[in-house]
């Protein structure tokens, strides 16, 4: 085959083009189909959005029977004041000088005390806490936080009261945060699930 | 370069290839290599309406393309590889494909000379049709044909052979265009 011969079949060829307006309209559906395929991403998107939205909004409330018993937890944060403490709240609390009606005194402690409130036919289990050498308890209905002032160690503990039911079966779990700051003394309670 | 660059285009050393991020950059596309596609994907096709549809989904792969080109001839050769395959793809599911008529190929040739070397063409198997288009009209060497149709550069080379044998006799035998 001659090198003309391929010179003009490539010619020939070449000569297929797109007509301009053929060009355009093709350009035009592309757009167009660009938009319709990003439209169909994003209600896509916006549909599993809504429905993540909606699932979790029914988790959260969908929650598991007997999560909310009534418990409240109260902090003395004043002179003859309780705060109730709610959840997720951080509050400062009022320390009170030593007594004798802790579970230990050496004399140089202060202490802070909170009130367990449950409704009737619940009961409680609760996990002593220690931080450094504070003493936190529950004797009766009151949680007891002892603060040993001079020894610093430690500057957040919790404790873990557990409501279980008249057939010991756990209902609901809160978790008593204390922190120290400096000479302050702060609570927060929170829901575990 | 900043240090963290942007997500539409990577810099080599030599070129800066821009990757689909806008409008701009398909229509850019197109009128860069828009008639080489079509020219493609019209010999295969032998349908003036059919070509148009493989350049348009030619582009929509492009636009969903998430491949970085370091060079352009890449980006050439991927655009005419993908045009080839939704034109394959396309036949084989044509029962009676309609083919061109001899008016749809006064619209580029003025002499019956050259629509008779188109109608030639156009008669070839595809497979032949492909290797003298990519070999005679785009320039590709035999290696880089392999390549484009992911085939042995031997078996390109046999379809060219063959291709060439076949034109040249449906053509007359010494006759020139």
């Amino acid at each position: 085959m001659s090198e003309q011969w391929e010179r003009n079949l490539q010619r020939v060829v070449r000569r297929i083009a797109l007509e301009q307006a053929d060009g355009e309209r093709i350009l035009r559906q592309h757009m167009m189909r660009r938009q319709a395929l990003i439209r169909r991403r994003y209600s896509g998107a916006a549909v599993s959005f809504c429905l993540f939205c909606l699932l979790a909004a029914c988790l959260f409330w969908l929650r598991p029977l007997g999560s909310e018993t009534g418990a409240v937890v109260y902090a003395a944060t004043g002179e003859a004041e309780w705060t109730k403490l709610e959840i997720g709240q951080r509050q400062k609390l009022l320390k009170m000088e030593s007594e004798t009606a802790g579970f230990v005194s050496v004399g140089e402690e202060a202490f802070c005390i909170f009130q367990l409130k449950l409704p009737e036919r619940y009961l409680f289990e609760q996990e002593g806490a220690v931080m450094g050498r504070d003493l936190i308890g529950i004797r009766e209905e009151n949680i007891y936080w002892y603060v040993f002032e001079q020894e610093p160690y430690g500057d957040r503990s919790c404790m873990r009261i557990r409501i279980v039911d008249e057939d010991g079966k756990r209902v609901d779990t809160l978790e008593l945060i204390m922190t120290r700051e400096g000479e302050e003394c702060y609570a927060q309670l929170e829901r575990v699930s | 370069m900043s240090q963290f660059p942007t997500p539409a285009c990577i810099i080599s050393e030599k070129v800066v290839i821009p990757l689909y991020d806008a409008r701009e950059s398909v229509e850019k596309i197109f009128r860069q290599y828009g008639n080489m596609l079509y020219r493609t994907a019209f010999v295969l096709m032998k349908n003036k309406y059919d070509a148009e549809d493989a350049v348009q989904d030619a582009l929509i792969r492009y636009m969903e393309c998430r491949k970085t080109f370091v060079q352009e001839e890449q980006r050439k050769a991927w655009l005419l590889r993908v045009t080839i395959n939704l034109c394959k793809n396309k036949l084989r599911f044509y029962r009676n494909h309609p083919g061109i008529s001899m008016e749809e190929l006064s619209l580029w040739y003025e002499t019956a000379e050259e629509r008779q070397v188109m109608t030639h063409l156009l008669e070839l198997p595809r497979t032949y049709r492909e290797v003298l288009l990519l070999h005679y009209v785009e320039g590709y060497r035999c290696g880089e044909i392999a390549g484009l149709l992911r085939c042995t550069e031997t078996a390109v080379r046999k379809r060219l052979e063959r291709a060439r044998k076949q034109l040249y006799q449906s053509m007359g035998g010494e006759k020139d265009v």
